[in-house]
């Protein structure tokens, strides 16, 4: 297995760039995919964002200068170029988020039991209704099982800061889940 | 033992998520996001490879142009400016010039020339025009004559 150093320098020094640059896209995309995807929901929208954040990869990789770990380096593209997409996103949904309201419940309707229908879709709108940060951070520590170091250096905030996102993200679910 | 600490804040903060959501959930949840379409992987790869080639060109096709080449193709931009703004300058100053010129300074060649190419000016009998012209000169210089010979 070829080390993630290595594919950069070989990048970064012209050297059969494209084979570089495959094999890393090879090795990571799957994570990258996956972390976008529990962010967006949409596999369409994922399968945009992905792609934008490999081309842009691309185009930034020969100014990577190591100084933190090329996953971590990857994790933060993702992380900006998908608070980009919700972003705009947010600017174009605001008349169709009743239909996809509704759309949340009739795919629901016909999988499994109707109570732990109910209490999935509940989980799914809550982990909806979060702020993006905090939302991003959740995802990360829970299902990721990533350290707060990390987590900080991929959101650009303090081990601190990143372990406050969670909690607070925790409490608004807590909050929204008992609403329902 | 660092790592077994975060291993075990981990745990920690997990365990606080599954006291509010029941783990089966979480990990339906999870499940979920794994869903993509078959063979999805390589063809993104693939898709990618194809954009990151076409960008790759664009880019390339950008830079041919060396800076002593941008800086030739502004000068020539400006050296065209520059000259059609004075051709337009000199063109109105012959214009000014011309509408100057009084008719006592075009000489009688210049008026022939002009007269043999307009065809509707040439059609005049000038003929008819001159005499008609002598012939008033030749009245008054009588009148003259006549009023000088009276007072004398």
């Amino acid at each position: 297995m070829h080390n993630d150093q290595d594919l950069i320098i070989q990048f970064q020094q012209g050297f059969q760039k494209e084979a570089a640059f495959t094999l890393l896209l090879k090795k990571h995309q799957q994570k990258v995919y996956f972390q976008i995807k529990r962010m967006v929901s949409e596999h369409a929208d994922a399968d945009d964002v992905a792609q934008q954040v490999w081309i842009k990869v691309w185009s930034k990789l020969d100014g990577f200068k190591m100084e933190s770990k090329f996953s971590t380096w990857l994790f933060r593209v993702a992380y900006n170029e998908t608070l980009d997409f919700l972003q705009k996103q947010k600017k174009q949904a605001t008349q169709s988020q009743s239909e996809d309201n509704l759309d949340y419940e009739n795919a629901a309707a016909g999988s499994d039991s109707p109570k732990s229908s109910q209490i999935q879709i509940a989980l799914e709108q809550a982990i909806q209704q979060l702020p993006e940060k905090q939302r991003f951070v959740f995802m990360l520590r829970y299902f990721e099982e990533m350290n707060y170091e990390k987590i900080a250096s991929i959101t650009g905030t303090s081990v601190g800061g990143a372990k406050a996102n969670f909690h607070q993200a925790l409490k608004k679910m807590e909050e929204i889940l008992k609403k329902d | 033992m660092n790592n077994n600490k975060e291993n075990i804040e981990i745990l920690n903060d997990k365990a606080l998520v599954e006291n509010l959501i029941s783990k089966q959930v979480l990990n339906n949840y999870e499940a979920k996001q794994f869903e993509v379409p078959a063979n999805y992987f390589q063809q993104f790869e693939t898709q990618v490879l194809s954009k990151v080639g076409k960008e790759n060109k664009a880019k390339k096709s950008s830079f041919f142009i060396p800076k002593w080449g941008q800086i030739a193709v502004a000068a020539s931009f400006f050296t065209i400016i520059a000259t059609t703004y004075l051709w337009l300058q000199s063109n109105d100053h012959e214009q000014t010039v011309a509408s100057n010129i009084s008719i006592q300074e075009i000489t009688t060649t210049e008026i022939d020339a002009y007269v043999n190419e307009n065809e509707a000016i040439a059609e005049i009998d000038w003929q008819a025009e001159i005499n008609k012209e002598t012939s008033n000169l030749e009245n008054i210089n009588a009148h003259l004559i006549k009023d000088t010979n009276n007072t004398q």
